[in-house]
């Protein structure tokens, strides 16, 4: 009997939060607006950025609360979350959106477009944007999102392990051979506890970097800006050139990963715990890398521009990273409130802050002139690097980027053929007919749903 | 019998319980680790270290594992009270009544058997989504689909069988109704049953994991299994003393329950053979 | 029983406080609720409110239909409904073969065969017999059309099999005749149909369509989904590998918690303790398995496996990298769960075997093994027959906390474009292919039905095959 009055008593226990609130209690006075984004760790100064941001606009705004959601780092995991909160008519405000799903969030008729809520004076900030994001994000023509966290690939290298090996930390390796040969110096010179020579995150970003570099398209019609795509260009030379090095990489013993496909932050730390020598990985990173290297590797690392797949291949690289969205579903206010926090989050001064905390670049011209005339470039010449890669680049097609409403599975075909290139040693020529065979269909089937 | 063997049956019954309880007690043991304790090789297998504290305090702070328990406790709570009132409704109409439909109405319930829910989340969300409740109620959204199910209505069905039909007759002789014999002759003797079943409902909702990810409900709302999994997802390094807290803490309240309720839980299934 | 006398209260009085606690919980739980309610009563009164309108849709459908297609279908599904009557007629009744019943039942199975693959043609609108459809679906459509007549089928079928005047009115024990029995399963059926079948009618509806999350657009597709999923390399992988990783769950976790049971039964003191540290694991969760397991088997040397391999053996395998080993660490982490649910039921199960005809069998010789394979095994078997039903579900439903912890990936990759994944279980699966931005939402229904019909045919089977060998106590 005893038992049952302890079962009387987890009972009442499960009262207690019955007695709370049904529902949460929407403020009547204040518009509240959610805001979704990647950076969950809390020892990321990405995320105390945006969380002093978030707080001066409030300041600025008595009206706004603005409240920050973020429990993963995967851009995939935040978008399919709130499409499905949005099906349940629960949608956050302002989320942040890969570039590859630009296309398919404009098909979702979940996102409203900023351009529609703009006013006259925050649309005059447009111009000031660079012109390679205006260009991916064809701003010109119409604003659906506004480009925040804008990266490029960049280069890292360990000078001690440069040194060691008996190369010129000055001059790093910049094509594909001189990886190679470089690699090869380095891993016969026996670094104590080095895994590898070089690591990068096993994505389908930098594949797509370094066949714009080749002036190569990643879809037709233009990369999807003339017309819809209609099939991808993964087996092609310029592909196989890739993944060929890729792989010749692997079976040496030069390449290595974490084990996680598209894992930033552990590819980073295999480089600052010097398992690795050199790292590829996105400008994003800068900050973080900067700050964690010393401490825990002891070493500075020097930044260097993106290889190039040969010396002639100079058409440059597309951006990376995602803009910041507002979706539909919302009142009025509240839609207004998100785009003029989105306007804030852009405004030139916060994305100087932005760019200093993190290493994504500065997006605004004005921001641009100001940090150099500050001399932040030449004091951080690392965070100039990757930029200047960018503004060297004549915009056409090629690094434009893609625009595809299927990216997410064509992305997807990319990564599983690297993945049993390097875990399976498959033959890279095989995998990359599978893999065009699959992204086709992929595309094929998305046009056939959206198309009639 | 010499007492011999009885030796031995004891040693092994104690090596196979210390080797069940292996993931436990190394998960307790990792609980207690910080982030960088966690990575030491070797493992730090004994003693504990101290940083359980430390753990918990992030899990109910940073990861609101309090909220998250205490929906979890309201929704397994609603669901096993009201699947098994529902239960032993449709149990006492199958049994005790004679009604045109009778059969229909048993293969309509039969054959929800192989319609598990793992299997509708995605017409199920959209309903949700039609009623609103993950917005408006979340909680509903979370409970209401586990109401009834045919596993609960079979097990008091057979249960009410193999009662004799003379209490019945008993009853009716005193003129009690359906719901009074219900519950003043069959309640009292079906305790045991609804033990069981209830310890088998209430982990089961504890348990609820695709579900509610799914609902893709607000962080405060969510139930705890989907927390434990949360503690993953963050970091750079995943903190292994933080996420084997997470689990303990995620295991404590089942464990509870199922320790009430043993009793009846180990004898309840005695009864559920046919005979 | 519960003993009343060790507390002030009487064992009424405690009951009392129970229910009233129980109806109090509930009351303060759906009370402020009940506006989220009426939604459902909405939905419910729109539901009935609109099957005028569906009858009315029927009507126009079959007057719109292309009149061959329709036929053809008809045809198809009398011809197979006479013939499996014929068959079952033969087969369970040959006493019965008197002709007149014969052709009796055989006319009525093929009008049953015609109407019940309408149930299934309707939705799909007679698609798999259009002039221009391809072998596949065809040969496919003319399997839904079976199946469709077998929903009619089986009723008749049971109708049939009923001798007329066998079955004794049952006034004793019983109730008298009321409304009330249908008030008692009102609320169950309810949330049945609410909240189970029509979700599962969506999901077929669903399936005979192209459809891509996020996006609003769809495109009927008739069984084209299922073509694509027999054609699937991946998804042929994701079958055996499910297959694969079940096998040795249940044969593992069965045969395991069967010696333990047998071990946990014997009479020794503290059996009760020993019983309930074995039964324990039962109570965490897949999740959390997958995460205590996620810290033993990683990487390096600081898990707890490899760290024992090493200073012993000195390797140390990437459990979760390697593609062989991968599905042994979800079997692994599997078996660990449900052994406890198994223990407690064997031991349950061994509790109830009659001592007396173990002693019997001792005193004719019988050693101990065979005592236990030619006695107690079989009279196990009720118990084995409910755990294997029990672990396969968890193996293909349940399994999916475990595998989204330890191999959120879905495994290491293999295949030619490394396009299938070690541990890319049916279920996890089919959820990827519903959530992930751009995966086909009606491929993902689609093989939502045929899990479903896989368990399905499975546990029949069962019932069929196992119950027969099952034996009772007398």
């Amino acid at each position: 009997m005893k038992k049952l009055i302890v079962v009387i008593g987890l009972l009442a226990c499960g009262l207690a939060p019955l007695l709370a609130p049904v529902g949460t209690l929407r403020a009547q006075e204040t518009v509240e607006i959610t805001f979704v984004h990647i950076f969950p760790d809390e020892r990321d100064v990405r995320r105390s950025t945006i969380e002093e941001i978030a707080a001066a606009f409030m300041a600025e705004n008595p009206g706004v609360t603005v409240t920050i959601q973020t429990t993963t780092d995967d851009y995939g995991e935040v978008f399919e979350g709130a499409l499905r909160a949005a099906e349940q008519g629960n949608a956050p405000h302002v989320i942040q959106v890969e570039d590859s799903l630009t296309q398919i969030a404009i098909d979702s008729q979940y996102f409203v477009k900023i351009g529609d809520y703009a006013s006259e004076e925050q649309l005059a900030t447009i111009p000031d944007i660079i012109a390679p994001m205006r260009n991916f994000y064809n701003l010109d023509a119409e604003i659906w999102g506004l480009p925040w966290n804008a990266s490029n690939p960049v280069m890292f290298i360990n000078p001690t392990m440069f040194e060691a090996a008996g190369l010129d930390p000055a001059s790093p390796p910049q094509t594909f051979e001189e990886i190679t040969a470089a690699c090869a110096a380095i891993m016969g010179a026996g670094i104590e506890n080095l895994g590898a020579c070089i690591n990068w995150p096993v994505n389908s970003w930098l594949p797509e970097q370094w066949l714009s570099m080749q002036n190569a398209l990643f879809v037709n019609n233009d990369n999807g800006r003339s017309d819809r795509a209609t099939e991808a260009y993964i087996d092609t030379p310029e592909m196989a050139r890739i993944f060929d090095w890729w792989n010749d990489l692997d079976d040496k013993g030069y390449f290595t990963y974490s084990g996680t496909p598209g894992a930033y932050t552990p590819e980073g730390l295999l480089f600052v715990t010097k398992k690795t020598a050199i790292h590829l990985t996105t400008s994003a990173a800068i900050s973080n890398i900067f700050s964690f290297a010393p401490v825990m590797g002891q070493f500075t690392p020097v930044v260097a521009p993106f290889p190039k797949p040969y010396a002639d291949a100079t058409n440059g690289i597309t951006a990376g990273g995602a803009a910041v969205w507002v979706m539909a579903g919302h009142p009025d206010a509240e839609t207004q409130a998100a785009v003029d926090f989105i306007f804030y989050l852009i405004n030139t001064e916060n994305i100087k802050t932005w760019h200093r905390a993190s290493g994504y670049f500065p997006i605004r011209q004005s921001a641009i002139d100001e940090l150099e005339a500050e001399g932040w470039f030449e004091e951080n010449s690392a965070y100039f690097i990757p930029l200047q890669q960018l503004l060297d680049s004549t915009p056409n097609p090629a690094n434009a980027g893609a625009r595809l409403g299927a990216a997410s599975q064509v992305r997807t075909t990319v990564i599983e053929a690297v993945l049993s290139v390097i875990d399976n040693d498959e033959d890279p020529a095989a995998a990359l007919a599978a893999a065009q065979d699959r992204a086709n269909k992929a595309i094929a089937d998305y046009n056939s749903v959206i198309g009639g | 019998m010499n007492r011999r063997p009885r030796y031995g049956i004891h040693l092994a019954l104690i090596v196979v319980c210390l080797g069940m309880a292996c993931p436990a007690l190394y998960a307790l043991q990792v609980s207690t680790l910080t982030l960088e304790e966690a990575f030491t090789i070797p493992p730090k297998l004994f003693p504990p270290s101290t940083d359980f504290a430390n753990n918990v305090r992030t899990l109910f702070d940073g990861q609101v594992f309090g909220r998250l328990i205490a929906n979890t406790l309201t929704v397994a709570l609603v669901v096993v009270i009201g699947k098994t009132a529902l239960a032993m409704l449709a149990g006492l109409a199958f049994v005790y009544f004679q009604f045109p439909g009778k059969w229909v109405l048993f293969f309509f319930v039969l054959l929800t058997l192989l319609m598990p829910t793992e299997l509708l989340l995605v017409p199920l969300s959209n309903l949700i989504a039609d009623l609103e409740w993950a917005k408006d109620d979340p909680q509903l959204a979370l409970t209401m689909p586990f109401l009834a199910s045919a596993l609960g209505v079979f097990l008091f069905r057979q249960h009410f069988s193999n009662i004799p039909r003379e209490l019945l007759e008993a009853a009716q002789i005193d003129g009690a109704g359906p719901l009074r014999y219900l519950a003043w002759v069959l309640l009292p003797m079906s305790w045991n049953v609804i033990g069981a079943h209830a310890v088998i409902q209430f982990i089961s909702m504890w348990h609820q994991y695709a579900w509610p990810i799914f609902l893709q409900l607000n962080p405060p709302d969510q139930l705890i299994q989907v927390g434990v999994r949360n503690s993953v997802i963050s970091g750079t390094q995943t903190d292994f003393g933080l996420l084997m807290a997470a689990g303990v803490v995620a295991s404590i309240p089942p464990l509870v329950f199922f320790g009430l309720l043993q009793k009846q839980f180990m004898s309840g299934f005695a009864l559920m053979r046919d005979k | 029983m519960d003993d009343g006398s060790r507390l002030p209260i009487s064992f009424q009085a405690a009951q009392r406080i129970v229910l009233g606690a129980a109806a109090c919980f509930l009351l303060v739980f759906f009370v402020p609720r009940l506006d989220a309610l009426a939604a459902l009563w909405n939905l419910l009164r729109d539901a009935v409110a609109g099957l005028p309108g569906f009858a009315v849709d029927v009507a126009d459908y079959y007057r719109a239909a292309p009149g061959d297609q329709v036929i053809a279908s008809a045809l198809a599904g009398a011809i197979f409904g006479a013939v499996t009557t014929a068959l079952v007629a033969n087969v369970f009744d040959p006493a019965q073969a008197a002709r007149g019943r014969t052709w009796l039942g055989v006319l009525a199975g093929a009008g049953a065969g015609a109407l019940g693959a309408q149930i299934l043609m309707f939705p799909s609108q007679h698609c798999t017999y259009a002039p221009d459809i391809d072998g596949a679906q065809f040969r496919l459509g003319l399997a839904v059309t079976a199946l469709g007549a077998l929903i009619l089928l089986v009723p008749v079928w049971t109708l049939l099999r009923r001798r007329p005047g066998a079955r004794a009115p049952q006034a004793a024990g019983h109730f008298r005749r009321s409304p009330l029995p249908y008030v008692f399963l009102v609320p169950t059926v309810i949330i049945l149909a609410v909240f189970l079948y029509y979700p599962a009618a969506q999901i077929m509806l669903v399936s005979l369509r192209r459809k891509i999350f996020p996006l609003p657009q769809e495109r009927f597709a008739c069984l084209q989904n299922y073509v694509d999923l027999a054609n699937d390399a991946v998804y042929r992988n994701s079958f055996a590998s499910t297959l694969y990783i079940t096998v040795f769950i249940v044969l593992l976790s069965l045969a395991i918690a069967l010696g333990i049971a047998v071990l946990a039964s014997q009479k020794v003191k503290w059996a009760g303790v020993y019983r309930t540290l074995l039964v324990w694991p039962y109570a965490i969760s897949p999740v959390v398995t997958g995460v205590i397991f996620l810290s033993m088997f990683r990487e390096g040397g600081a898990g707890l496996l490899n760290w024992a391999l090493d200073s012993t053996l000195g390797i140390t395998p990437g459990w979760l990298t390697d593609r062989d080993l991968a599905p042994w660490v979800i079997i692994a982490a599997s078996v660990w769960n449900l052994l406890g649910f198994n223990v407690l039921f064997y031991i349950a199960g061994l509790q109830n075997i009659p001592t007396d005809l173990l002693e019997a069998a001792a005193l004719d010789g019988a050693g101990r093994v065979r005592r236990f394979w030619r006695i107690t095994f079989p009279l196990l078997s009720p118990f084995t027959f409910f755990l294997l039903v029990t672990n396969v579900t968890y193996s293909f439903y349940g399994i999916y906390g475990v595998v989204d912890t330890l191999t959120p990936q879905g495994g290491p990759r293999f295949g030619p474009g490394g396009e299938s994944g070690a541990t890319n279980v049916l279920i996890f699966k089919l959820y990827k292919d519903a959530f992930d931005t751009g995966a086909p939402a009606g491929l993902g229904a689609a093989q939502a039905v045929v899990l479903f019909l896989m368990v399905a045919t499975f546990t029949l089977l069962q019932f069929r095959f196992l119950e027969r060998r099952v034996t009772y106590e007398g």
